[in-house]
């Protein structure tokens, strides 16, 4: 065929391999699977579309989760220090055994912020759950 | 056959490089048409690369049927992907890497479903009594003999010799296709060349017995 030991001899010879004639319904073949397809790029822009306003829905019900957070912490830190600064009610009579008791700040508004809180909070972070998929 | 003189190689080297410009405008528009919603204009990519598609499936899976049907698949997932192709990079290697790929899966599925009963081109099994299947593709006597020794080849080296030599693509891109390093698809070539150089050894002193005896 060729003189084998020579390497451009092989490499001429590598490049001039056959390429056969690709069969005659290839290209028709192939153009009508194409448009069977649904038209992609329209398709693709819808997903990515649905995706970005997926990723904001969840950036918001992230931001309300953390809202949530921050009021409940806020109201607990209210109340610790609120009883920590709270002047002492109990009679020094009454001994050692109560030395630990605080007294409560009024509990109502302290109550409705950290119900609210912890309603925030729940609503954002089960929100997934309800969302259609 | 006398070497080109150093002029004739400058113009024809001029001339590559023209093609090659024009081959990189025709596809960008293409590109940017299929993009725009224009499908038809996918079919001038398919006219332009299916011959040379259809003989990379056809040397990797060695069976027309299933070379033309991965050829098909990988026109269609082109298309499909179109989005994923980067317009820097030259088309066909992006081609050529899906084709692979999918020349890859069918050669696993037949593999499993257990060998190689049904592949006419396969050079390993005798050709035995009826037609050449290989003749109806490739006319000319001698270049079916190349093509059945580099088709006698390991999968991943017939490919690389293929892509490299056949179809000039470079190693990185050869590498890229076969996701494989570059210095995997160098070794591939190395010793596709050494068992190509023992095999046309052999085919040409059977040649030249056969000479001999008639």
């Amino acid at each position: 065929m060729t003189d084998a030991t020579n390497p451009r001899t092989m490499d001429t010879a590598l490049a001039r391999l056959p390429e056969p004639p690709a069969p005659a319904a290839l290209s028709a073949a192939t153009r009508a699977r194409i448009a069977r397809i649904e038209h992609q790029p329209a398709a693709r822009r819808g997903r990515a579309r649905r995706a970005a306003a997926s990723a904001g829905s969840d950036r918001l019900q992230w931001i309300w989760a953390l809202a949530g957070h921050a009021v409940g912490t806020g109201a607990l830190v209210y109340v610790t220090l609120a009883g920590a600064f709270a002047p002492g009610v109990t009679s020094p009579r009454a001994g050692s055994g109560l030395r630990g008791l605080v007294g409560m700040p009024d509990a109502t508004p302290v109550a409705l912020v950290l119900a609210a809180g912890l309603l925030i909070f729940v609503t954002a972070l089960l929100a997934p759950l309800r969302r259609p998929r | 056959m006398s070497e080109p003189a150093g002029g004739d190689r400058r113009a024809a080297a001029g001339q590559v490089a023209a093609d090659v410009a024009d081959e990189t405008r025709a596809v960008r528009a293409a590109v940017d048409a299929v993009r725009r919603g224009d499908r038809e204009a996918f079919g001038k990519l398919v006219e332009r690369y299916e011959r040379r598609l259809f003989g990379l499936t056809l040397m990797a899976v060695r069976d027309p049927a299933a070379a033309e049907e991965v050829a098909q698949d990988a026109f269609v997932r082109a298309f499909t992907h179109l989005d994923a192709y980067d317009e820097q990079r030259p088309f066909y290697p992006w081609l050529a890497t899906i084709a692979v790929r999918l020349s890859q899966n069918w050669l696993r599925a037949r593999a499993r479903q257990g060998g190689h009963a049904s592949v006419p081109l396969d050079p390993n099994l005798d050709a035995g009594s009826g037609p050449d299947p290989l003749a109806e593709i490739v006319a000319d006597e001698r270049d079916r003999r190349l093509w059945r020794l580099v088709a006698a080849l390991p999968s991943g080296q017939r490919t690389a010799v293929f892509l490299h030599y056949r179809q000039q693509m470079k190693v990185d891109e050869v590498a890229r296709a076969l996701g494989v390093t570059s210095g995997t698809v160098k070794t591939l070539l190395f010793r596709a060349r050494r068992r190509l150089r023992e095999a046309m050894a052999a085919d040409a002193g059977a040649a030249r017995g056969e000479e001999k005896s008639t």
